[in-house]
C-alpha cells in the first residue's frame, strides 16, 4: 500500500522509534530463550549475568532431537502428540463449524443452540474437569490422545462456530442463490462457491484453533500421565520441574516446540488475504 | 428443439391478438391439451415480510414462448416476485405452478429455471469462463461441450476476450452480460431476468436487446424479464405486466397496456412522456356525448365522443378524467379525421428533443405535454392550431381511478 499524503519528519521519526520500542519488547524474550538455549551452563549461572556465550553450544539440540535417549525420546513423543491432537482438534472444530456456521447463517438453524455453544466456552475449564475425568475414566480413554482431541474439539467448536459465521453473514446471499438457481446442491454450493471465498476465514480460524490446541496446558495435564499423550506443554512442564537442572535444555525444548505454530503461521498467511469478494455484486 | 421452437413460435403469434385475456385465457384453462402449454402458473401469491405486505394476491399465467415484462415503480415487489417464482424465498400463502406441477415447495436447484440477478451474484472465485460453465459443470456436462457453449456465449455477448478474468476485474457493464451469459448458456424452461441491461451504454444496450429478443424466437423459451426501460418492455415483451405496491395494476398485451390502461396508474407509469390525464366534465346532449375541458385563458374546450359507451354516459354531467397521450395532441392531422377534433392552444413551452418537440399547455388545469413535428417553429406564448386524435382516448373514473 503507497500512501499519498507525506507525513511530517518528526512524525515518521517518532512513529519509527515506537515501532522499534515495540519490535524489542516482543522479540527480546524470544533471543534470550534462544541465547539461552545455545549457552553453556557456566555462563548461565554466572553472576553477572554472561548475556552473549562465550562459546556456542549445540548439545542440547543434539540430545532433544536424539530418539534414543531420555530426554529425546520424551521431547518428541511430546511433540508428535501435541501435533497429532492439535491437528485432529483443529479439524474437526473446522469441519463442524463451517457447517454448523452455515446452518446458523442461512438455514435458520435456532440462534438458542447458538448462544448454548457459545454459553460453554464462558465457564471456566476447572468446572468440566471432574466430570470429563470420571466419563473418560469410564470410557477407559484416560491417558489417550483421544480424550484429548475431544476435548480439544470442543472447546474450538463454539468458537470456530463463531468465527465462521460473523465470515459467512457479511457475504451476498445472492452468490449461493446464484449456485442454487444452476442447480447446485447445498454440499456442492458449498464446496464450489462459499468454501473458496472464505478461505481467508478458514485459514485464520484454522490458524487460531491449532494455536490454542498447541498450547494447552491444563487438560492435558490432568488427562495425560506418560509419553502415550502428554502433549508440549506438559512435557515443558516436567523438564522445568527438577528433572533437569540446565535451563539451557528447558530454553531449547522452548525454542523447538515453538517451531511448528511458527510454521503454520507462515503457512496460513498465505490465506489470509482479504478482497476475495470483489466483484461479485453490484456496487 | 428446431421442430418444437417452431410450435412456441407459432403459438406465441396467436397470442397477440386483440383481444386476448380473460376470454383466450379461460379457455386454454378449460382444454386439457393447451394445459402443457402453460409454463408458469402463479395462483394468489402473497409475501410478506413481517407485517409489510410486499406482494398482494398475485395470479398469473403464462404459455410456452411467452415474453413477460414486468414493470413498476422501483420497490413495487418486482424482484421479490422473480425470487419466489426462482424459490429463492418462501411465498407467505398461494401457489405456484410450473408445467402444470406445484413447485411452492421445490428447491431452487431443482426447477429448472435460469435467473439473472439484479446485483449479477457472480461467483468472484472463479473467471468468467467459469461462471458461464458454472451451471453446465453442476450437471456434469462434458468439458469440451462445456467449453464450446461458452465460447458461443461469450461470442453473443462480446466477452470472448475477457473469459480468463475474475469478476473483480471487470467493469460493472461487462459483469452484467457475464451474469447474462451464465443464464444463457442453458436451456432452461423459464428464464428469469432482474434489469440485464441496465448498466450497459446506449448502444450496446440496443444491440443486446436485440440480441435477447433474437434468441428468445430462435429458441422459443420462457422469460420473465424485468426492466425500467419504457422501449425494452414495448419492444420485447409479449404481455406486459404493471404492478404498484405489490399489486397487479394490468396484465396484458403490450399494445393493450400501452393504449387501453386500466387505470390512472399503468397511464402515467407506461410511456415517456407519460399520458396526460385531463380533468373534463362529461355532458349528454341529444344522445350525443360531449366531453367539455375547462381553459382558464378562454371558451372550454368541446367535442363530440361518437364512440361512447353506456358506461361513459352513465357519468352525464360528472366529471372524469381524460387520458391521451402525447402523440395523440398534434400540429399533424390525425388519421382518422372523424375521430379527430382541432382546436387553437396556447403554447405555455416548449422542449426540443431533435426528433420532436414537445410543447406544453394548459387544458383542464393541469400541464398537459403535445408533441408535434421535429421541425415545428412554434416558441412559447404562440398560439398553434392542435389537432387531438381521439381513437385512443382513454376515460377513467376519478374517484376509483379505473378506466371507465
Ligand atoms: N429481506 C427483506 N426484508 C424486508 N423487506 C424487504 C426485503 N427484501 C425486500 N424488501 C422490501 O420489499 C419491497 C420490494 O422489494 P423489491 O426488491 O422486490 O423491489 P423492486 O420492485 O425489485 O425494486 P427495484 O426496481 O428498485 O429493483 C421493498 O419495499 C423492500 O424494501
Ligand atoms: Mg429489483
Amino acid at each position: 500500500m503507497h500512501s499519498t499524503i507525506k507525513r511530517p519528519r518528526h512524525l515518521s521519526c517518532l512513529l519509527y522509534a515506537s515501532l522499534t520500542l515495540l519490535a524489542f519488547f516482543v522479540l527480546a524474550p524470544v533471543l534470550w530463550l534462544l541465547l539461552m538455549s545455545l549457552s553453556s551452563p557456566t555462563d548461565l549461572t554466572k553472576v553477572p549475568l554472561q548475556w552473549i556465550p562465550s562459546q556456542w553450544d549445540f548439545s542440547r539440540y543434539a540430545l532433544l532431537l536424539d530418539w534414543q535417549n531420555g530426554s529425546g525420546k520424551r521431547f518428541l513423543a511430546a511433540m508428535l502428540n501435541s501435533l497429532i491432537i492439535a491437528t485432529s482438534a483443529s479439524f474437526i472444530a473446522l469441519v463442524a463449524g463451517v457447517l454448523a456456521a452455515y446452518a446458523f447463517s442461512r438455514r435458520n438453524a435456532s440462534m438458542l443452540l447458538m448462544f448454548a455453544f457459545l454459553a460453554t466456552i464462558m465457564m471456566p475449564p476447572i468446572t468440566y474437569i471432574l466430570p470429563l475425568y470420571s466419563a473418560f475414566s469410564e470410557l477407559g480413554i484416560l491417558n489417550t490422545k483421544v480424550s484429548l482431541i475431544i476435548c480439544y474439539s470442543a472447546m474450538l467448536i463454539p468458537f470456530a462456530i463463531w468465527l465462521m459465521k460473523t465470515n459467512i453473514d457479511v457475504l451476498p446471499e445472492e452468490i449461493e442463490h446464484a449456485a442454487m438457481i444452476e442447480g447446485a446442491g447445498t454440499i456442492y454450493t458449498l464446496r464450489k462457491v462459499v468454501l473458496p471465498i472464505i478461505l481467508p476465514a478458514i485459514g485464520a480460524t484454522a490458524m487460531l484453533s491449532f494455536l490454542t490446541a498447541w498450547d494447552e496446558f491444563f487438560y492435558a495435564l490432568i488427562f495425560s500421565s506418560d509419553l502415550s499423550a502428554k502433549t508440549i506443554p506438559v512435557a515443558i512442564a516436567d523438564f522445568s520441574a527438577g528433572r533437569v537442572t540446565d535451563f539451557g535444555v528447558i530454553a531449547s525444548v522452548g525454542v523447538l516446540a515453538s517451531v511448528p505454530p511458527v510454521l503454520i503461521a507462515l503457512f496460513f498467511q498465505r490465506f489470509i488475504v482479504s478482497g476475495l469478494v470483489g466483484g461479485s455484486v453490484k456496487g | 428443439m428446431s421442430d418444437s421452437s417452431s410450435s412456441f413460435i407459432s403459438n406465441q403469434v396467436s397470442d397477440i391478438s386483440p383481444v386476448q385475456s380473460s376470454t383466450t385465457q379461460s379457455q386454454r384453462r378449460g382444454s386439457s391439451a393447451d394445459q402443457d402449454d402453460v409454463i408458469l402458473s402463479i395462483r394468489s401469491l402473497c409475501k410478506s415480510y413481517f407485517d409489510a405486505e410486499i406482494l398482494q394476491d398475485i395470479n398469473l399465467e403464462i404459455n410456452s414462448g411467452d415474453f413477460l415484462v414486468l414493470v413498476g415503480p422501483s420497490g413495487c415487489g418486482k424482484s421479490t416476485l422473480l425470487s419466489c417464482i426462482g424459490g429463492l424465498t418462501d411465498v407467505t400463502s398461494g401457489e405456484i405452478f410450473c408445467r402444470g406441477k406445484n413447485i411452492t415447495q421445490l428447491d431452487p436447484a431443482k426447477r429448472d429455471i435460469a435467473m439473472v440477478f439484479q446485483s449479477y451474484a457472480l461467483f468472484p472465485n472463479m473467471t468468467v469462463a467459469q461462471n458461464i460453465g458454472f451451471g453446465l459443470e453442476v450437471r456434469k456436462v462434458p468439458a469440451a461441450e462445456r467449453k464450446q457453449k461458452i465460447q458461443q456465449v461469450a461470442e453473443i455477448l462480446h466477452l470472448q476476450p475477457l473469459l480468463d478474468r475474475t469478476p473483480a476485474q471487470l467493469s460493472g457493464g461487462q459483469r452484467q452480460r457475464v451474469a447474462m451469459g451464465r443464464a444463457l448458456v442453458r436451456d432452461p424452461t423459464l428464464f428469469l431476468f432482474d434489469e440485464p441491461l441496465s448498466n450497459l451504454d446506449a448502444k450496446l444496450r440496443l444491440s443486446m436487446r436485440t440480441e435477447i429478443k433474437h434468441l428468445h424466437q430462435r429458441l422459443g423459451g420462457t422469460m420473465v424479464y424485468v426492466t425500467h426501460d419504457q422501449v425494452e418492455a414495448m419492444t420485447l415483451a409479449s404481455k406486459i405486466m404493471v404492478l404498484n405496491q405489490g399489486r397487479i395494476q394490468q396484465f396484458g398485451s403490450p399494445e393493450e397496456v400501452y393504449k387501453r390502461p386500466a387505470n390512472t396508474f399503468v397511464a402515467e407509469f407506461m410511456g415517456s412522456p407519460a399520458m396526460n390525464l385531463i380533468r373534463a366534465k362529461v355532458i349528454v346532449e341529444a344522445g350525443a356525448v360531449k366531453i367539455q375541458i375547462h381553459r382558464e385563458d378562454r371558451a372550454p374546450l368541446v367535442f363530440i365522443e361518437q364512440a361512447a359507451t353506456d358506461a361513459l354516459r352513465a357519468f352525464n354531467n360528472q366529471s372524469v378524467i381524460i387520458g391521451l397521450r402525447p402523440e395523440s395532441i398534434s400540429d399533424v392531422a390525425a388519421r382518422d379525421p372523424q375521430r379527430s377534433h382541432s382546436a387553437e392552444c396556447r403554447i405555455e413551452y416548449i422542449e426540443g428533443i431533435g426528433s420532436d418537440v414537445y410543447a406544453t399547455l394548459k387544458l383542464g388545469g393541469s400541464d398537459v405535454i403535445s408533441r408535434l413535428h421535429g421541425d415545428s417553429n412554434v416558441s412559447a406564448g404562440d398560439r398553434q392550431q392542435l389537432h387531438f386524435d381521439l381513437s385512443n382516448i382513454s376515460y377513467f373514473d376519478p374517484s376509483s381511478q379505473l378506466r371507465i
